[in-house]
């Protein structure tokens, strides 16, 4: 038997809340909050309290899509990567760079988030960043 | 309380043990086995405190071959015996290292978190309820404020169920907070004061004052103030403690004779 | 809306062996009592969970009336004893949050005609003076906005 308690930060939104996550024999049973964090101080939202229900969910995505013929088919990161770049490729030749924007993140880190609006600004040529938590 | 613990998991009296486990500076509950004996010299009592009553009845119902020990306050005592009173735990497989504090104010030699109350905004104190007052001194409101404050309080709720989640004797499989037919989903806050009013009514007889569900609302209400009076009304009509030991509570049998009286009409008059 | 113009809707949750059948014999008696009840039989006045009377609130009812068998005499031996427990308990909690006196229980027979209107026609006058629930939205934030 293993029996454990893992500590962790909500990956819902940019707060960053302690979790505490109860594991019995590498399966996820419940969420507690973290009593001694200094974010959330042992509270939690209805959200923090049910993140052991999304890993083991099946509307989880475990691997990127691709439509194809209208419908959606599991593909492998390559093929994924490359049919995004040809699709934002097309859409920039024809209608211009500012045609396309780039949502990011609280929940991405600040080099994360950098990258992001540097890509959309040097690779994409676009000012349109935008940010959930840009209010 | 180290030695105490390795003695009761090599004597095999324990399978395994619930506690405190310093982690990079917090507390964490761990579960204390022979195989990680290495890490009781990190073992610690508090200040944290998490429902380690209720996880070892989620243990128990998961692995019900399992002898559990669990380190104790006097709240976690009494949270055990209602599980046990309610057959959510058997007794016979709970070895308990009591460290004898009650998260009281009252308490001086008290080491747990909700040794020190928060201090109540001015706000707050206005046209809310101060958490840290006792039942008896809302009494004296008229019933208009009473509502007043109550719903001040009961329209901040996010209905995030963390009172009933962290609750220690909270176990029904299915909610009634979460029955469609008794209480709207759709509402935020939830529909008032009925959400918490039913939790109110479920934790008759069952609620042993342990301020788990005020310390996890993000909210503050004070939910321990309203389970306070469940359990004085409770005291008051059946004399019965929850948790005090393990008699049935008064709402689990029928009883042999009516010992209430019906509450004349007029006596009910208030303004 | 004027204060003689209030008429409570009062939830009456009747025992069908007692409580109801004094209703009925009430009716058979030509006994008049006030048209405010909006009565729902029951089996047994034990059905009635804290719940549904909460539930009743919740969707304005100005009060509450719970009628059942006298101890001793309950068709399924022992129900209202639960029922007695129940609704004292509950009708302390709903004074300690400000709901006080809005729910009642009586025990009234299959006899006693005379005793439902008298519990019925007292019942609604108290609630006709303690005025309308304030339960509903516009009614709370205006009583919240009071006491800010």
């Amino acid at each position: 038997m293993e029996y454990k308690y893992v500590p962790s930060i909500c990956s819902y939104c940019g707060t960053g809340c302690g979790v505490l996550f109860e594991v019995l024999d590498g399966r996820l049973m419940s969420t507690w909050p973290l009593k001694t964090h200094p974010v959330n101080q042992g509270k939690l939202c209805i959200k923090g309290w049910n993140l052991h229900e999304y890993i083991t969910s099946p509307m989880r995505l475990t691997s990127p899509l691709v439509k194809e013929d209208g419908r959606f088919k599991k593909v492998d990161w390559d093929r994924a990567l490359s049919r995004a770049a040809q699709g934002l490729k097309d859409v920039i030749q024809e209608h211009g760079p500012d045609s396309v924007g780039v949502l990011v993140s609280a929940k991405m880190t600040n080099e994360e988030n950098y990258l992001a609006q540097k890509f959309a600004r040097a690779v994409l040529g676009t000012n349109n960043v935008d940010h959930c938590a840009r209010l | 309380m180290r030695e105490k613990v390795r003695d009761l998991l090599k004597s095999g009296r324990v399978d395994v043990f619930l506690a405190y486990r310093q982690v990079d500076g917090h507390p964490l509950p761990q579960a204390f086995t022979l195989d990680n004996m290495e890490d009781l010299e990190h073992l610690v009592t508090g200040p944290a405190r998490y429902p380690l009553d209720k996880m070892a009845s989620r243990l128990a119902k998961a692995k019900p071959e399992l002898k559990i020990g669990l380190l104790t306050r006097e709240c976690t005592q009494r949270g055990l015996n209602v599980l046990a009173t309610w057959n959510q735990l058997d007794p016979d497989r709970i070895e308990t290292l009591g460290i004898g504090c009650c998260p009281s104010q009252l308490h001086h030699g008290a080491d747990c978190s909700h040794l020190v109350p928060e201090k109540v905004g001015a706000h707050k104190l206005e046209i809310g309820i101060d958490n840290r007052a006792k039942p008896q001194e809302l009494d004296a409101l008229s019933q208009e404020e009473r509502f007043r404050r109550w719903s001040y309080e009961f329209s901040k709720c996010i209905k995030c169920y963390g009172c009933r989640n962290i609750c220690p004797v909270c176990f029904c499989t299915e909610c009634s907070l979460e029955n469609q037919e008794l209480i709207s989903g759709k509402s935020l806050p939830p529909e008032m004061p009925i959400f918490h009013l039913a939790r109110a009514a479920h934790m008759a007889g069952r609620c042993v004052d342990c301020g788990l569900c005020e310390e996890a609302c993000p909210m503050d209400i004070p939910l321990r103030l309203l389970y306070a009076q469940v359990g004085r009304i409770v005291d008051g009509l059946f004399d019965y403690q929850p948790g005090a030991d393990t008699t049935l509570s008064p709402f689990t049998f029928l009883g042999e004779q009516v010992t209430l009286e019906i509450k004349p009409l007029e006596e009910a008059q208030e303004a | 809306m004027a204060e003689e113009s209030f008429e409570p809707k009062i939830l009456a949750f009747m025992c069908n062996w007692c409580t109801y059948g004094a209703a009925d014999l009430a009716g058979v008696s030509r006994l008049a009592y006030p048209p405010n009840i909006r009565p729902v039989r029951v089996m047994c006045s034990a059905t009635i969970s804290p719940h549904h009377v909460l539930r009743a609130f919740q969707n304005g009812a100005d009060g509450v009336l719970v009628g059942g068998c006298h101890p001793g005499d309950c068709h399924y031996i022992a129900g209202n004893y639960m029922t007695i427990k129940r609704m004292s308990f509950l009708q302390e909690l709903l004074g300690f949050v400000g709901l006080g006196g809005r729910l009642h229980l009586d025990w009234i027979s299959s006899a006693e005609a005379q005793k439902f209107v008298a519990v019925v026609t007292k019942f609604t006058e108290k609630i006709k003076q303690m005025g309308p629930l304030p339960l509903l939205p516009e009614n709370l934030e205006r009583s919240l906005i009071q006491g800010a």
